[in-house]
């Protein structure tokens, strides 16, 4: 049951994250530019996500025994995890700005002003590829952490449900709203989504090494205990007053 | 090649000091595990690699600590 909850609420949160990321990109076009062409340019970018999932998920699942498919997903599940959580920590400590899928739809936006509109009635490539690239790369990245939360039979269910309603809810926000939302604590959510992955890449990893983990499933509320407490740590350690952060949000030196 | 530097980015992520701790965390654990396969493994195992991984993590944060 806890690991049913925790899989569903990751891959809630991290596909809300991305398709939020998409959607800001997809808004900025539409919204500079003419909306169908963003529409066909996203669409054709989801049409490739579809088809990179139906080629990987079976071929994760299907193919791979059972020890070394769990020692892949958790080393995947780290690579996404750890680089959340490590963005995160700088963020959090003040190293570099807060994420803001707002101010990334406004510069998006501004760059896009740039372009010259074709004639009426010809295709926009430049709307279509950008709509496409964007959408693409973030669409990858909820592919592949779905793919690996859902790679065991239990946890097919929860990884998909939690993927549906965060897809859902995030394109109904877009189309009711026609601008990202702009209040959400997405660093804390990003925050969480690096707990929640590196949690199970750490069980699935351990897992495929051969590890039984002590009290069996409820030792991922232990590991996440144990990523909030280092983490926090590391937050502390490397905490900086907010004006010491560019604002292009790169790291900057002390 | 702009679009796979960002699918690389989008994978990899922004730093190779992860990708790299992180294999070398499995790697040195899968060690252990061969050099010591006894009770210990069971309960120390998990240790080990929580205790790598968050020395990966540390040392990704390194460039931006200095």
């Amino acid at each position: 049951m806890m690991a049913y909850v925790l899989t569903m609420l990751g891959a809630a949160l991290a596909c809300t994250l991305e398709m939020l990321e998409a959607l800001a990109i997809v808004l900025a076009i539409a919204l500079t530019r003419r909306p169908r062409n963003a529409v066909v340019g996203a669409l054709a970018a989801v049409m490739a996500c579809l088809l990179l999932a139906a080629l990987v998920g079976p071929l994760l699942l299907d193919r791979i025994a059972r020890e070394p498919l769990r020692l892949l997903v958790g080393a995947a599940l780290l690579l996404f995890g750890l680089e959340w959580l490590r963005k995160a920590i700088l963020r959090l400590a003040g190293r570099r700005s807060r994420s803001s899928t707002f101010r990334e739809f406004v510069e998006e936006r501004e760059k896009l002003e740039r372009f010259s509109l074709p004639a009426p009635g010809r295709a926009d490539w430049v709307a279509r590829t950008i709509a496409f690239k964007g959408v693409l790369l973030e669409g990858v990245e909820v592919v592949l952490i779905v793919t690996a939360l859902a790679a065991h039979p239990w946890a097919r269910v929860p990884a998909l449900l939690g993927a549906g309603v965060s897809l859902v809810a995030t394109a109904a926000a877009g189309a009711l709203l026609h601008r990202p939302l702009r209040r959400l604590p997405e660093t804390h959510m990003k925050y969480a989504v690096g707990l929640f992955l590196t949690t199970f890449g750490t069980f699935f990893t351990g897992s495929g090494l051969g590890v039984r983990w002590p009290l069996g499933d409820a030792a991922l509320v232990v590991l996440i205990g144990v990523y909030v407490a280092a983490s926090q740590a590391m937050i502390a350690s490397l905490a900086r007053p907010p004006d010491h952060v560019s604002r292009a949000g790169e790291e900057v030196p002390a | 090649m702009s679009a796979l530097r960002a699918l690389q980015k989008v994978v990899f992520g922004e730093t190779w000091v992860l990708p790299i701790g992180i294999g070398l965390a499995v790697g040195i654990t899968a060690l252990a595990r061969t050099l010591e396969p006894g009770l210990w493994w069971q309960w120390g195992g998990g240790l080990l690699l929580v205790l790598l991984l968050l020395a990966a993590l540390w040392s990704s944060l390194g460039q931006a600590s200095r």
